[in-house]
C-alpha cells in the first residue's frame, strides 16, 4: 500500500508539486482576503498573512518530504545541477575526468588480466563441483617416470617439509573413475606437444590425451562433429581425433569438409571426427589446446612412459563431486581405497613411512599455471597502480579543495536560500561521483586497449602464443564502479564537509575569501604532500627497476648475439628418430647447405641455445680426485666461430673429433673451468671422466666465459663436447638482418627432408628478451607509471599554486601597488609550493628506504637502496615541480594592480 | 512544548476537528483558534506538513472541490483507520494529562 503511493508519488510528481503550490497559494489568499474585508492595503493583507503562514519554501519542501519520494527528485536535481557547474570549469573538468581515467583505466586493466588469469571459472556446467587429484608426502615417490606439465595448487597449511604433485598414474586414474558413489564423473588428461600434419604443412601443437569421459564430465560438447567417448578409449578402437575451433580456422581454413579428413601424427593417421567450438574451457588458462585424443593412443605416439605403468606418474585426474558429497568425504573415501595400494605390491610408490596422502583441491578456476608464473610480477603491478590511483585521488581531491574555496560564495547564498547542511554536501558529492564516472567510462575505455598490448606483450615472450581473454566481462565492471564510486565519494567528501559548514555572513560579506591560505586549505596541503610522497616512491622504484634492466641488458655475454638467428629442428616427424645414427651425418649436411646460404656468414648447432633457459650438467671427475657437477653443452664444428666466442688455448673442434668411435673423446673448457678445476698445469692435454661413461675426456682447447642459461647468474665452469644432437639448435651468423633469411632456411630445411619441422625460430636478440622478459614488462610498466605519477603529482602542485595566486590577486595588487618588487611576489606565490614539494620528497625517500627491499630479487647490480637512484629521482621531482610552482607564481607578477584591488 | 510533543497535539487536534466532517486546510486553522479562543497560536503553515504526513499514513484522505469562496481547495476527509487513530491519540491524552494531573495533586 505504501510502496504503491510511493510509485503513484514519483510518477505524477509534477502534478503533484503543483497541487501543492495551489493548496499553499489558496490559504495565504483566502487569508489575504479577510485581511482585505477588514481593512488592509492588499499589499498589506499579503504581507501579514505571508507571515502569518511562516516560512512557505520550508514548508513546501516538508510537506513534500512526506511524499518519501523526494530523495529521488533532489537527486535528479543535483545531477543537472552538478553537471551545469562542471561545464563551468571546463579546464578543471577535463583534467580531473582524464587523470581519473588514467588511474581507473590502468587499475581496471591489471585487473582484468588477472581476472582472466586467476579468478575467472572455468565456462563448464557448474565448474564449482569439478576437483583434481593431488598427492602429498614426506619423500618423492619412486617411479619409473615422472611427467608435470601445469600447475599443481601449493596450498596445505600442515607443513612446508610435505613434497606434492598432480601427476598420478592410470590405475589410480581407473579406481578414481570407479568411485561412482563419490564422482558423478572423472577423466584423466596429458598434455603432449606433437607435430600435426592435416594438410601438407606439419606444425608443432599443443594437444591433449583424455580418457573418453572427458567431454561429458566436464559437460562441454564439439560445435562441430561428436565429441570423444568412452568407447574410443578402448585398445583396438578406430584413431579419432577432435580438434580446436582455432586450429581449424587458422590450419584449415574454416573447412566445412574438415570432418573425416585424416590428422597425421608421427605418421599415424587419425580421422577427424569433430571441431570443438570458439570459447571452449581451457583447463589452464591462458595455454590453448589445439587437439585432443584418446589416451589409449599415448604408447603408440611415444613409448614411454607406459601408459597402464603403475609406478609412471604422468595423468592429471579430474572429477565431479556427486551432488550431496562433500569435498572432506570425497577425500576421506580416495584416501581409504587409494593409499593401500600405494604403499603395498612389489614396487610400491610410497613409504608408509612418507605418510602419503590424497588430496581434492577445488579447480573451479583451472589449474592456474599462469597464475603461478605471472603472480608476482602481476601483484608488483597491482600496487604500483593501485598507488597511482590514489594519487589520482589526492590530485582531483586537491583539483576540487581549490576550486570549492573559489566557490565559497555560491554555497553560503544557497545556504541563505534556505539549503540544509546535508544537501550542499550531498550536491558536492554528486558533482565527485560525476566526475569519477565519467573518469571511469573513459577508463574502461582505456583499460581495454591497455590490457591488450599487455597482453600481446606477455605472449610475445612466452614459450608458446598465450590466449589470455582479458575481456572487460561483469567481475571487471563491477570492480571498475566500485573503485569510482569509491574514489568519487573519497575526494567528493572533502570538499563537501567543507563547504557545508561556511559561515554564511562572513563569506557574503568579505569580498574575497580567505587572504591567508592556512586556515582553510590544511587538507589541500596535506594531499599536495601525499602526491609528491607517492610520486617520488613510484619513481625510485622505477629506476631501480630501470637500472636493473640496463644493466642486465650490458652484462658482458662472452659471444656475440648480434646478427645470430637460431632455429630448433625436430627431425622426428621425418623419420628420423632419436637415437637414428643418420642423425649426426644430417645435421653436417645441414649445416653445410646453411653456410652456402648467401647472407650466412658461418653456421653451426648446438643442444641448446645459449641464454635460452636450457642447461645440461653431467657429472666428472678428474684423476685421483672426488667427482663433482659440471654444466655441459653439446656443439657442433665450427661452434665457437659461428658465436664468436674467443679461443684462449689449443684449438677448436675438426670434423675428425665428431666420430664417434674417437678415443679419448676430445672436450674444450672454458677459462672458468681451468682456473677453478685445472688449477696449475694448464688445461691442455689433461683427461677427465664422466660418470658412468667408460671413454675419457681430453681436454684440447680453452675458451673464453660465456654466460649459459641465465642472464643473472656469474659464468660458471662449462666443458664443451663434441656430440651427436638428435634434437639440435642451429645458429647462423649473419651479414645484415638475420629474420630476411628465414625463407631461405625453411627452404633449406625442406630440402634435406621436406618432414623436418622448424621450431621456435628467432634471433638470438630476441632470445635475450625473452629470457629477460619479467625484467623488462616490470621495468617498462613502472617507468610508464613513474612518469605519470610525476605529471600527476606536478599537476596537483601547479593546480595549488595557481589557485594561491588566483584568492590572493587582491593581496598581491595590494603589494605591488605598494612597490612589491616581481621576484618577492613570484617567491611569495611559489614558496608555500616549493615547501610542500620539500615535505613530500622527504616523507617518500623516508617510505622508499623501508620498502625497496620487497623489490629484492628483481635487482640486478643496483641496491635496493641506491644513493645515486633516490638522489637522481628527488632532483627529477624537484626541478620539474620548481617548474610546476615557478609557472602559476610568475602570472602573479602580470597582475596589474589597478585590475587586482577591485577584484574580488 | 517540545517539538514531538506539539506534532502529536497537532494530529490529535486535526483528526477530531475532522471528526465533524470535511475541511481544508484554512477552515482547520480558523477552527482551532476560534475553539481555543487563540490560546493556539501555531503557525499556520505548520498545519500542512501534517496534513500531508497524516494523508501518506492513511488516516485521512483528499479531494478537490469548490469551496465557500468559489475557488477549489483541497478538502480532507477522516477514513476508518483514522477514526481508530484518534480514539487511540485521545486515550493517549487523557493518560498523559491524568498522570500529570495526579503528580501536581500529590507531590
Amino acid at each position: 500500500m505504501g510502496v504503491m503511493k510511493k510509485l503513484r508519488a514519483l510518477w505524477r510528481r509534477g502534478s503533484l508539486d503543483t497541487e501543492l503550490d495551489e493548496e499553499v497559494r489558496f490559504h495565504i489568499e483566502t487569508k489575504s482576503r479577510e485581511y482585505v474585508e477588514a481593512g488592509m492595503t492588499p499589499q498589506e493583507a499579503r504581507d501579514t498573512a505571508m507571515r502569518d503562514f511562516g516560512r512557505v519554501e520550508q514548508t513546501k519542501d516538508e510537506c513534500r518530504d512526506t511524499r518519501g519520494t523526494q530523495w529521488i527528485g533532489n537527486f535528479w536535481q543535483d545531477l543537472r545541477y552538478g553537471i551545469r557547474m562542471l561545464r563551468k570549469s571546463p579546464g578543471f573538468t577535463i583534467v580531473a575526468v582524464l587523470t581519473l581515467a588514467l588511474g581507473i583505466g590502468a587499475n581496471t586493466a591489471i585487473f582484468s588480466i588477472i581476472n582472466a588469469v586467476a579468478l575467472r571459472l572455468l565456462p563448464v556446467h557448474d565448474p564449482q563441483q569439478l576437483v583434481l587429484l593431488e598427492w602429498t608426502a614426506r619423500k618423492q615417490p619412486t617411479v619409473h617416470a615422472y611427467v608435470r606439465f601445469a600447475a599443481c595448487p601449493p596450498d596445505f597449511q600442515d607443513s612446508p617439509s610435505l613434497v606434492s604433485g598432480c601427476s598420478v598414474s592410470y590405475p589410480m586414474f581407473e579406481q578414481v573413475r570407479a568411485a561412482r558413489d563419490v564422482f558423478s564423473g572423472a577423466f584423466a588428461f596429458a598434455v603432449a606437444n606433437k607435430t600435426i600434419k592435416v594438410t601438407d604443412r606439419p606444425t608443432q601443437r599443443r594437444g591433449m590425451f583424455v580418457s573418453g569421459d572427458f567431454f561429458s564430465t566436464l559437460g562441454s560438447m564439439t560445435a562441430l562433429g561428436r565429441p570423444l567417448n568412452p568407447s574410443d578409449d578402448v585398445p583396438g578402437a578406430t584413431p579419432v581425433i577432435v580438434l580446436s575451433d582455432h586450429y581449424w580456422r587458422t590450419e584449415l581454413n574454416s573447412d566445412p569438409t574438415a570432418l573425416g579428413k585424416t590428422a597425421l601424427i608421427n605418421r599415424q593417421p587419425y580421422r577427424i571426427v569433430g571441431i570443438t567450438g570458439h570459447g571452449f574451457p581451457e583447463l589452464d588458462a591462458g595455454t590453448p589446446i589445439d587437439f585432443w585424443l584418446p589416451l589409449v593412443y599415448a604408447d603408440t605416439i611415444r613409448p614411454l612412459p607406459k601408459r597402464t605403468d603403475g609406478a609412471s606418474l604422468w595423468l592429471d585426474v579430474m572429477a565431479r563431486l556427486r551432488p550431496g558429497v562433500t569435498q572432506r568425504r570425497a577425500e576421506a573415501e580416495i584416501n581409504a581405497r587409494l593409499i593401500p595400494n600405494t604403499t603395498a605390491g612389489p614396487a610400491p610408490l610410497f613409504n608408509a613411512s612418507d605418510t602419503p596422502r590424497l588430496l581434492l583441491p577445488s579447480v573451479a578456476t583451472g589449474l592456474g599455471t599462469l597464475r603461478m608464473v605471472f603472480g608476482k610480477p602481476l601483484f608488483v603491478l597491482m600496487t604500483i597502480v593501485g598507488l597511482i590511483l590514489l594519487l589520482t585521488c589526492a590530485n582531483v581531491a586537491g583539483l576540487m579543495l581549490a576550486r570549492a574555496s573559489a566557490r565559497e560564495k555560491e554555497m553560503a547564498v544557497r545556504r541563505t536560500l534556505g539549503a540544509g547542511r546535508w544537501r550542499i554536501i550531498r550536491q558536492l558529492l554528486t558533482e565527485g561521483i560525476l566526475l569519477s564516472a565519467a573518469g571511469g567510462a573513459l577508463g574502461i575505455l582505456l583499460a581495454r586497449v591497455a590490457a591488450k598490448s599487455l597482453v600481446a606483450f606477455l605472449s610475445s615472450n612466452w614459450y608458446f602464443p598465450l590466449e589470455i581473454n582479458a575481456a572487460i566481462d561483469g567481475h571487471v565492471l563491477i570492480f571498475t564502479i566500485a573503485v569510482s564510486m569509491a574514489v568519487g565519494i573519497v575526494f567528493g567528501l572533502a570538499p563537501a564537509l567543507r563547504n557545508s559548514r561556511v559561515d554564511v555572513v562572513p563569506a557574503l560579506g568579505r569580498g574575497q575569501t580567505s587572504a591567508d591560505p592556512k586556515q582553510s586549505s590544511r587538507l589541500g596541503r596535506a594531499l599536495v604532500v601525499a602526491q609528491v610522497a607517492i610520486s617520488i616512491l613510484v619513481l625510485v622504484g622505477a629506476a631501480l627497476l630501470g637500472r636493473t634492466l640496463v644493466n642486465l641488458e650490458r652484462t658482458d655475454l662472452g659471444f656475440k648475439p648480434d646478427g645470430l638467428l637460431l632455429f630448433e629442428l625436430d627431425m622426428r616427424a621425418g623419420g628420423v628418430p632419436l637415437e637414428d645414427p643418420r642423425v649426426n651425418q644430417l645435421n653436417q649436411e645441414l649445416q653445410n647447405r646453411l653456410s652456402d646460404l648467401p647472407g650466412v656468414v658461418s653456421a653451426s648447432y648446438s643442444g641448446d641455445a645459449l641464454l635460452a633457459g636450457g642447461r645440461a650438467t653431467t657429472r666428472v671427475n678428474l684423476p685421483g680426485e672426488p667427482p663433482f657437477d659440471v654444466d655441459t653443452l653439446a656443439v657442433g664444428p665450427a661452434y665457437f666461430e659461428t658465436m664468436r666466442i674467443p679461443l684462449m688455448a689449443g684449438r677448436t673442434f675438426i670434423k675428425g673429433d665428431f666420430v664417434s668411435s674417437v678415443k679419448p673423446k676430445p672436450v674444450i673448457v672454458n677459462r672458468t673451468f681451468s682456473r677453478k678445476n685445472l688449477g696449475d698445469g694448464g688445461p691442455l692435454g689433461r683427461t677427465l671422466t664422466e660418470a658412468g661413461n667408460p671413454v675419457q675426456w681430453q681436454v684440447i682447447g680453452e675458451v673464453g666465459d660465456t654466460k649459459y642459461d641465465s642472464l643473472r647468474d656469474d659464468m660458471r665452469p662449462m666443458i664443451f663436447v663434441p656430440d651427436t644432437l638428435p634434437f639440435p639448435v642451429f645458429e647462423l651468423r649473419t651479414e645484415g638482418d638475420p629474420k630476411a633469411l628465414i625463407s631461405m632456411v625453411y627452404n633449406t630445411v625442406g630440402s634435406v627432408n621436406h618432414d623436418f619441422v622448424v621450431l621456435h625460430m628467432m634471433t638470438q636478440t630476441e632470445q635475450i628478451d625473452r629470457n629477460i622478459f619479467q625484467e623488462r614488462l616490470v621495468a617498462a610498466l613502472s617507468i610508464l607509471f613513474g612518469l605519470l605519477g610525476l605529471l600527476l603529482a606536478c599537476i596537483g602542485l601547479y593546480g595549488i599554486v595557481s589557485y594561491g595566486v588566483i584568492r590572493r590577486t587582491h593581496e598581491i595588487g595590494v603589494r605591488m601597488a605598494l612597490g612589491a618588487q616581481s621576484d618577492e611576489m613570484i617567491w611569495l606565490s611559489a614558496r608555500q609550493g616549493l615547501a610542500l614539494t620539500l615535505a613530500g620528497i622527504v616523507i617518500g625517500l623516508a617510505i622508499a628506504a623501508d620498502v625497496t627491499r620487497y623489490l629484492g630479487s628483481l635487482l640486478f647490480g643496483v641496491r635496493a637502496i641506491d644513493p645515486l637512484t633516490f638522489g637522481a629521482m628527488s632532483l627529477l621531482l624537484g626541478s620539474v615541480a620548481f617548474l610546476a610552482c615557478y609557472l602559476p607564481a610568475r602570472r602573479a607578477t602580470r597582475i596589474d594592480p589597478m585590475v587586482a584591488l577591485r577584484h574580488e | 512544548m517540545g517539538k514531538d510533543q506539539l506534532q502529536g497535539a497537532l494530529d490529535l487536534l486535526v483528526l477530531k476537528i475532522l471528526q465533524r466532517g470535511p475541511s481544508h486546510g484554512y477552515a482547520l486553522v480558523q477552527r482551532i483558534q476560534q475553539i481555543s479562543e487563540d490560546a493556539l497560536r501555531v503557525q499556520e503553515g505548520s498545519l500542512y506538513p501534517a496534513l500531508h504526513r497524516m494523508e501518506q499514513a492513511d488516516w485521512i484522505t483528499s479531494e478537490w472541490k469548490p469551496s465557500e469562496n468559489g475557488r477549489r481547495a483541497k478538502y480532507y476527509k477522516l477514513t476508518a483507520a483514522g477514526r481508530r487513530q484518534l480514539e487511540r491519540e485521545q486515550e493517549e491524552w487523557s493518560r498523559v494529562t491524568g498522570a500529570v494531573a495526579k503528580v501536581l495533586r500529590f507531590a
